[in-house]
């Protein structure tokens, strides 16, 4: 089965826990590649292709977490499904808490999964691991990922 | 036995007294008159009788006269025919006869006198006669003794010498004068006798006829004043009758106390009103004092004694028990008759039963008391309001709520008007109408100016009542004070609004504290979760890293495990300070912020110099009102908060000042860092939020400052424009406006 690599974007602010998933989704026979930007309004800009990220690629999947400075993961998510441009990409939530607020929020902003972080480390490393394959391999995105990049 | 009576309890008037009186004294005075016209017709028959009695016994007297007249001429002639006889015979016989004849002569002229003693003409005459008599009678004596002794012829010489027919002649004539004179007087009496018997038959018949007149008179006046008397006779006895029925109806007693014996006598009525057996009325005035109620037999026994001794009329009312228990008021009136020295000794009136006015009277005199004392002391007001005439009567009371005296203010509505308060006037007229048309109830709340000029608050009430024609003429009501309801309203009011501010501050409060606490548990369930993940994460790596020798690797984790674990301390110290935040409360107290900025650069000069950080008080930095411990905590927070994120690189410059406003005194923390967007400005204060991932801060310390300030009834704010720096504002309430606050 051949399958082309994927492009993760991961909105984490902190450092070692962008560090432990990168880790993690490094750890695989798959090339996929991350960018890792560590607050909601850099997020938001690097998917508009605004200044500094105009040549940056266009993810095929955003994880994002919840709790960010300055712009927080809800308000990133409702801005990505509120743009025609950006809705298709799906935007996996990846944060420590497990409110039920949060979920719900998120569901209701059409966040296309919600993960929590296991706190042991096997298990996340395995959550990351699964989500990669799933994304990879079983997840059939449309053609061309049904989307043309935003012309600047 | 005469009574004092009430009104016109017997239909006698003065006037017809005074004329039944007259009509009386008027029949009395024909009769009378009538009595003296007949005595005195009598007494003038009787007068008239007499003089006719005289006027015969003159008659005979002349009759008697004129006889002695000829008895004595008969005397006269016997003597001469007696001495002739003896001249010529020289008869003893006839000189005895002679003698005879002398002596009778003799006692004719005596009786002639004494007959006609009242009439000295008659007695002169006889005085005439008898010395003619005497002549003769001489000179017959002489012819006699001349017989005797010279015998015949000397005797006739003798005669015819004295010429005897002479004297004759004389004593004829005198007699023939006196009977004249009786002859003369017998018709004179005659004629008086007669007119004197005229005289006696006209006063007669006048009299009698005067006396039938006045008689016939009198008997008219006599039926007449009888018919009058039957008449009134009547009347008394109907009147009477009345008064007993009256006295009847009004149980209405008579009693007649003896004074000087103390018997008291008692009609039937009296004993009824007093219950006590009439065959045996009360006997003493002991005996109906005790009668009377024990509470005014005092006064009752001092009334009586005041009428006995003082003559004053005797009126009193007073309550009696009865045999059986129960109590009566009695009304009790009474003259009193009095002696020669002035000592009562009778006492005659009446009782009536006065119980169901009594208690009338009571009921009105407590009603009146009421009203009386009710338009005067109650604090409620009294309107009646003539609606024809204008006029209306405020009670003491009404006029008082205003601060009027009763004389104050004129009874009028032009009066009421002028302190009605004038926005009102509208809403009376109003309330009027709706009553009048619809029936609703008259009750408003109206103002009113009072004298010192005030509001009154006062709740009118009234109602409106319609005269026979049915239209409103008149309106009474009430005035109710309720200046001091509205004032405790207001403050209620006020109370109430307070209390709904602070229920919605408290809410707020509340609703803040929810927050919060959903933030803490959000962050329970983040941020202390995420050194956790970090360490765990590190430490299974630290594994795999240490089995393969990666050196590099090792130290990395460890380095990483480590500053979770710092980052997990400071984040639970925080989390503590926080909480400890809103717990402990210091006295306030008046802080010197200057004093809080120059300990802080104590602590941390040489770090600040390092870092090349300089910190600026400037003269407006304040002195607020305080806990001093929360208000260290603030300034060392705004501090560091500013070092770490107003300085660069390269340090820079803060500035610490202040400035007071109304009712709070403020100050300010100022960076010249980067700044804060708008847009983030509120979001800072909020609990784990930064704005920079790359600082090590936890997102409590402007938390703590929120926190620290709201506490004590203070807010803080930001005012930053991007690049332009930072000023945090802390305004903390002055003191004497801390009340609610706290």
């Amino acid at each position: 089965m051949l399958t082309k690599p994927l492009h993760f974007l991961l909105v984490e602010d902190d450092e070692d826990h962008a560090q432990l998933v990168m880790l993690a989704l490094a750890d695989n026979r798959v090339s996929n590649t991350v960018k890792h930007v560590t607050d909601g309004a850099q997020a938001l800009a690097y998917l508009k292709g605004e200044t500094p990220f105009e040549a940056d690629p266009r993810p095929d999947v955003v994880l994002l977490d919840l709790k960010l400075p300055k712009v927080d993961g809800q308000e990133v998510l409702r801005q990505i499904k509120e743009d025609e441009a950006l809705r298709v990409i799906p935007v996996v939530i990846l944060t420590s808490s497990d409110a039920e607020t949060d979920r719900a929020r998120a569901y209701f902003s059409h966040a296309n999964s919600f993960l929590t972080k296991p706190l042991d480390f096997g298990k996340f490393h395995q959550m990351i691991h699964d989500l990669q394959c799933y994304w990879t391999v079983w997840n059939k995105p449309p053609r061309g990922r049904g989307v043309i990049r935003r012309s600047a | 036995m005469t009574y004092p009576m009430h009104g016109d309890s017997m239909d006698v008037n003065p006037d017809a007294l005074s004329e039944r009186r007259r009509r009386g004294d008027l029949s009395y005075l024909g009769f009378g008159l009538c009595l003296a016209v007949l005595i005195a017709a009598m007494g003038f028959a009787l007068v008239t009788l007499n003089d006719s009695h005289r006027d015969v016994e003159w008659v005979q007297h002349t009759e008697e006269v004129k006889i002695n007249i000829h008895e004595l001429m008969l005397a006269v002639l016997e003597a001469q025919t007696a001495k002739r006889g003896y001249i010529i015979t020289d008869d003893g016989l006839y000189l005895s006869r002679y003698r005879q004849a002398i002596d009778e002569l003799a006692a004719q002229v005596d009786l002639l006198r004494s007959r006609t003693i009242d009439n000295p003409a008659q007695q002169r005459r006889i005085d005439n006669l008898e010395r003619i008599l005497q002549r003769k009678i001489g000179e017959m004596a002489q012819a006699i003794t001349a017989r005797e002794r010279d015998g015949f012829d000397a005797a006739v010489a003798s005669v015819q010498a004295a010429r005897p027919a002479a004297a004759m002649d004389q004593a004829r004539a005198v007699m023939r004068e006196m009977l004249d004179e009786e002859e003369r007087l017998l018709r004179l009496r005659s004629d008086e006798a007669a007119q004197s018997r005229w005289a006696t038959l006209t006063t007669m018949v006048a009299g009698v006829l005067i006396g039938v007149l006045t008689a016939g008179f009198s008997v008219w006046r006599i039926r007449r004043e009888f018919e009058y008397r039957r008449t009134a006779h009547r009347a008394v006895r109907e009147s009477q009758e009345r008064l007993s029925q009256a006295q009847d109806a009004a149980q209405f007693g008579v009693f007649d106390w003896d004074i000087a014996g103390d018997a008291v006598y008692s009609d039937r009525r009296y004993a009824a009103l007093f219950d006590i057996d009439p065959g045996r009325p009360m006997l003493t005035r002991g005996d109906w004092l005790d009668h009377v109620h024990p509470e005014d037999r005092e006064r009752a026994e001092h009334e009586m004694n005041q009428t006995l001794e003082h003559g004053q009329p005797y009126s009193s009312e007073f309550r009696i028990v009865r045999p059986d228990g129960s109590v009566r008021w009695v009304a009790s009136q009474a003259t009193v008759s009095r002696d020669e020295n002035d000592s009562p000794v009778r006492a005659i009136g009446v009782v009536a039963d006065i119980t169901d006015r009594k208690q009338a009277e009571i009921a009105l005199k407590t009603s009146r008391d009421f009203t009386r004392m009710w338009l005067n002391e109650c604090t409620d007001g009294v309107w009646d309001w003539n609606l024809e005439t204008d006029e209306k009567y405020m009670s003491p009371g009404f006029k008082r709520l205003f601060g009027y005296d009763d004389d104050e203010l004129p009874n009028h509505a032009d009066a009421w008007r002028e302190i009605l308060h004038p926005d009102d006037h509208e809403t009376v007229l109003q309330a009027f109408r709706e009553h009048t048309c619809t029936g609703a109830a008259y009750n408003i709340p109206v103002r009113y100016r009072h004298k010192d000029g005030s509001l009154v608050w006062v709740i009118r009430r009234g109602v409106a009542i319609r005269d026979q024609s049915g239209r409103f003429t008149r309106m009474i009501g009430t005035h109710t004070d309720i200046s001091r309801l509205k004032r405790v309203e207001a403050e209620l009011q006020r109370a109430r609004d307070g209390l709904e501010a602070t229920v919605r501050a408290r809410t707020a409060d509340l609703r803040r504290t929810n927050e919060e606490l959903e933030q803490f548990a959000y962050a329970a369930s983040h941020d202390l979760k995420t050194p956790v993940v970090t360490f765990l994460g590190f430490l299974n790596m630290l594994q795999g890293q240490l089995d393969a020798g990666d050196a590099d690797g090792v130290h990395d984790s460890v380095q990483r495990m480590q500053r979770a674990a710092v980052r997990m301390q400071r984040l639970i110290d925080d989390l503590l300070e926080i909480s400890r935040i809103g717990r402990v409360v210091s006295e306030s107290e008046r802080v010197t912020i200057a004093d809080l900025v120059l300990e802080f650069i104590e602590v941390l000069g040489p770090a600040l110099a390092e870092q090349g950080v300089r910190i600026e008080i400037e003269d407006s930095a304040p002195v607020v009102y305080g806990d001093p411990i929360r208000l260290r905590q603030v300034v060392h927070n705004l501090l560091t908060n500013a070092i770490k994120y107003g300085c660069g690189e390269t340090g820079g410059v803060i500035h610490v000042g202040g400035r007071a406003e109304d009712d709070a005194t403020c100050f300010y923390v100022r960076d010249e860092g980067p700044g804060i967007d708008v847009q983030y400005q509120d979001k800072i204060f909020g609990l784990f939020q930064r704005l920079d991932s790359s600082t090590d801060g936890t997102g409590v310390g402007l938390a703590i400052v929120r926190r620290a300030i709201e506490c004590q009834g203070g807010r803080v704010w930001v005012e930053s424009q991007p690049g332009r720096g930072a000023t945090f504002w802390v305004a903390m309430p002055d003191e004497n406006t801390m009340t609610l606050a706290a």
